[in-house]
């Protein structure tokens, strides 16, 4: 049985950027098993190749950084296979490095792909190649970690942020896994991982009540194969990743039945996507108006249905004002949802974005069906435009408001205006 | 970095309002001078926009100038756990150079502020201010129930501000906030991005304004005056796209009301720097007079696990900088009215690790600093040679006290309602605010 036009867009803006109208019909044919599995399928993800500065010591590394952001909101914008930027996305602010930091574009890179690459599958070796990237080696010190002085940084956020959270673990817990991840650091000359064995603590530590010559990756393994922390590291997880598709505060009973699968899958990434991605409280009407847009999302969406390049719309001048620049998450538990992204400078942000879009757009002729002698039909061609299919009464009211009054007074400015309006609408803004 | 392409890109597509604004002294009087001055530019022939002047009016009547008792109150975060050990240095305990090392200051570079006791070499204005007695140094505090070396934890503790299970939902400003009049938009301001949680109240939170450029929809332009009002407009009505469409849509309006008093803060350009920026735009916030009673700030890193050689010291660099723009900034008639918090999330450990840094600790060192201040030392100086627990410095001062001060003698508000408790206050002002 086919799936309805409002549901599809709706899977298809959380499990990507939007979707085309075009697109939309094609999926609605569709039944919702058939359509999810549709979206969750990564054949056809482009091949993940740096951008030539990457890496190029004769470039400076902001100019680097700046250049790999756009290639990753070029991958958002044009890939066939969003969910897979998303899930890239996710895993760059749940296992956080910044760029401010690491101060090295090719380690991001390397790290990015590392996401990209292992987004769906298991995630305990996604969790193990994690902790050895260089950039991760570098941002939470383990390169400094040694034996005979361990550098706990790493031990303790693997735990408290990454794997399983607060007063899941003990400080002797975070002592001893700082020494078993001794040793692992980065070859400065190679510019890869490497494992010093003269800088590792071979002895016996105690970890989670077992005593043994813990190594890092161990540490790992233990946390997803212990009975008790493996339930609560796969329901950690989970809620996070409920939190980033559906809908904030999450019940225990979704978390729980959807953590059980997840385990007792191995921990595969898209046995639990699919299993979310197939909960009715996903498609539920509390889901759909759940989220604001995160500022990547937002600018990525309006540059997919504008058909703007990044290097037209530049959103890298106003993501950091918005509050999320690629590759510099503000700090190591990485970003918040939804009331964390609402505050008048970020408003500002999306303000100026969305008025430079609109110049832009109206420079190429874009806005030119925007008929400025009839305000209703021009509302209507703004919010289509905009990709707003099923607009509320209230946007309609406050564009045609706008359209009427800004008639009065003088028609050149109404395109630019009634574009920048539909883009700052509630609709345009909510995920 | 990139805010200058930015405000050269908008400034092309705006009338410019007269550079009357520019000096460094920001008046309510210069405030309204420059919005009606924008007004008066709209109401030429041609730009029949009445519709937009009374409403600009309305919201420049919102802004209520500070009562002339009123406190002002600065809180300025060192975000990732500063060295306070680094920074009140105890070079009269033997244990702090032999757990230390060559990561230990000599008492002869320190800035002495009492027996065996100095300033770190950087904080050159800031021993000045200390030496003129308007600094008060609270020694010791933190989180006195129990070590937590989570940031994130530690963090949320110090900015819930009051006891209570389960994740915070409100901080300890904005609570007070939540009682402050409701007219004002300006009372709380968040210089950031973002509001963090010591700013969200129950009912209220902060604005944000970001040093980086001044807010859209602040400038007088006939193009755009009816699209700002659009975007407030969307708030006039519930968006009927639940929660967080009203969100949103009011998140809009909030920006929109704001933004006209705010933008003259921005000229002339503010000083370049990670902190100084902040600062600098927080005195021009109070000289404006906009009823601004709280301000937040946050900055970093000062997560030191490695390598402090390099970082600690920049960041007393800039902090000191900072700080003496904030107060050479500020104008005369608000000296008396302003005070700063300084405080970090927790201390770090005595021992140095073998990256040649510092691993995360407990208690830290928090300054409070001002004309009305009563200069000194507050609590006990940080022991190197405690032992326990695991040797760490456990705090003697409980930051709810730092706060029940700031809240009953600077903001003249309930500290026990706010702070869900009674905690004695540590005497931080030698007057009130005047």
């Amino acid at each position: 049985m086919p799936t309805p036009a409002a549901d599809v867009a709706h899977l298809l803006r959380r499990a990507g950027f939007g979707g085309s109208a075009a697109r939309i019909a094609t999926l609605s044919a569709l039944d919702r098993p058939a359509l999810v599995d549709a979206v969750l399928s990564t054949t056809g993800s482009p091949a993940d190749t740096a951008p030539a500065s990457t890496g190029n010591t004769y470039v400076p590394e902001w100019t680097q950084t700046q250049d790999l952001s756009a290639w990753w909101m070029n991958r958002m914008i044009s890939s066939p296979t969003p969910i897979v930027e998303k899930m890239t996305l996710f895993w760059h602010g749940h296992f956080v490095s910044s760029q401010e930091k690491v101060n090295k574009t090719l380690y991001m890179h390397r790290q990015n792909h590392t996401y990209r690459a292992n987004a769906f599958g298991s995630f305990r070796y996604l969790a193990k190649q994690m902790a050895i990237q260089p950039a991760m080696l570098n941002y939470l010190d383990n390169d400094a970690n040694v034996k005979g002085a361990p550098n706990q940084n790493f031990a303790r956020e693997l735990m408290e942020l990454f794997l399983l959270g607060v007063g899941n673990y003990t400080e002797n817990d975070v002592l001893a896994s700082a020494r078993a991840w001794t040793g692992h650091g980065i070859n400065e000359a190679n510019k890869t991982y490497i494992f010093n064995g003269l800088q590792h603590d071979y002895t016996q530590k105690t970890f989670f009540g077992t005593t043994k010559a813990w190594d890092g990756p161990d540490i790992i393994d233990e946390i997803l194969n212990n009975t008790d922390k493996r339930v609560i590291a796969a329901r950690f997880i989970t809620r996070k990743l409920w939190t980033y598709f559906a809908y904030a505060n999450p019940s225990d009973t979704v978390v729980n039945s959807l953590a059980a699968t997840f385990w007792t899958s191995g921990f595969s990434i898209q046995a639990l996507l699919r299993a979310l991605f197939l909960r009715d409280e996903f498609w539920s009407p509390t889901a759909r108006l759940a989220l604001v847009r995160s500022p990547i999302e937002y600018v990525v969406n309006i540059m997919r249905q504008t058909g703007l390049t990044p290097a037209e719309a530049h959103p890298e001048w106003y993501l950091r004002d918005m509050g999320q620049e690629p590759f510099y998450p503000p700090n190591v538990s990485g970003w918040r949802p939804n009331g964390y992204w609402l505050s008048t400078s970020a408003a500002s942000a999306r303000a100026s974005f969305a008025q430079r879009v609109s110049w832009v757009l109206n420079g190429k002729g874009g806005l030119n069906g925007i008929g400025t002698g009839y305000p209703g039909f021009a509302v209507n061609q703004a919010l289509d435009l905009a990709g707003i299919s099923d607009a509320s009464a209230n946007t309609k009211k406050v564009l045609l408001d706008y359209a009427n009054a800004q008639k009065a007074v003088a028609t050149w400015p109404m395109r630019t205006g009634l574009c920048t309006l539909a883009l700052l609408a509630p609709e345009s803004q909510l995920a | 970095m990139l805010s200058s392409d930015i405000e050269t890109q908008a400034a092309l597509n705006h009338l410019s309002v007269s550079a009357d604004n520019s000096k460094k002294g920001l008046s309510r009087r210069r405030f309204l001078q420059a919005a009606t001055l924008g007004a008066g530019l709209l109401a030429a022939p041609g730009f029949g926009l009445d519709g937009l002047v009374p409403s600009w009016e309305e919201h420049l009547a919102a802004a209520d100038p500070l009562g002339p008792t009123e406190g002002v109150l600065v809180v300025l975060l060192m975000a990732g756990g500063n060295d306070a050990l680094n920074t009140v240095i105890p070079f009269g305990q033997p244990s702090y150079y032999t757990k230390r090392g060559s990561l230990a200051y000599q008492a002869i570079s320190t800035h002495h502020i009492a027996t065996g006791l100095g300033l770190n070499p950087n904080l050159v204005k800031l021993s000045d201010r200390y030496a003129a007695g308007k600094v008060a140094i609270v020694q010791g505090v933190g989180v006195v129930d129990q070590a937590n070396f989570s940031h994130f934890e530690s963090m949320a503790a110090w900015m819930q501000g009051a006891a209570g299970g389960g994740p915070p939902t409100s901080g300890w400003l904005g609570r007070w906030l939540d009682g402050a009049p409701p007219t004002n938009p300006f009372a709380a301001v968040s210089i950031d991005s973002s509001v963090p949680l010591h700013l969200i109240g129950n009912t209220r939170k902060a604005i944000a304004l970001n040093a980086d450029s001044a807010p859209f929809g602040g400038t007088p332009d006939p193009g755009w005056d009816l699209v700002y009002q659009a975007i407030s407009n969307f708030a006039a009505q519930p968006t009927g796209l639940g929660q967080w469409g009203d969100a949103v849509a009011n998140n809009g309006r909030q920006l929109i009301q704001t933004a006209v008093q705010a933008k003259p803060l921005y000229s002339p350009a503010l000083p370049a720097g990670p902190l100084v920026d902040k600062l600098t735009l927080a005195a021009r916030l109070i000289n404006a007079d906009l009823g601004t009673r709280v301000i937040g700030i946050s900055y970093g890193d000062f997560d030191s696990h490695k390598n402090q050689t390099n970082m600690h010291p920049a960041r007393m660099k800039e902090l000191d900088a900072a700080v003496e723009a904030f107060f050479t900034t500020l104008g005369a008639g608000f000296q008396g009215r302003t005070s700063m918090m300084v405080f970090s999330e927790f201390g770090r450990y005595p021992v140095r690790n073998d990256s040649n840094g510092f691993d995360h600790g407990w208690a830290g060192n928090a300054f409070v600093i001002g004309d009305r201040v009563a200069g000194g030392l507050k609590g006990q100086t940080l022991d190197t040679a405690v032992t326990e627990p695991n040797g760490h410095i456990r705090p003697t001062v409980d930051f709810r006290s730092m706060y029940a001060s700031l809240l009953t003698d600077w903001l003249a508000a309930d500290a026990n309602q706010i702070l869900g408790g009674s905690f004695a206050p540590v005497p931080l002002f030698a007057s009130a605010p005047g």
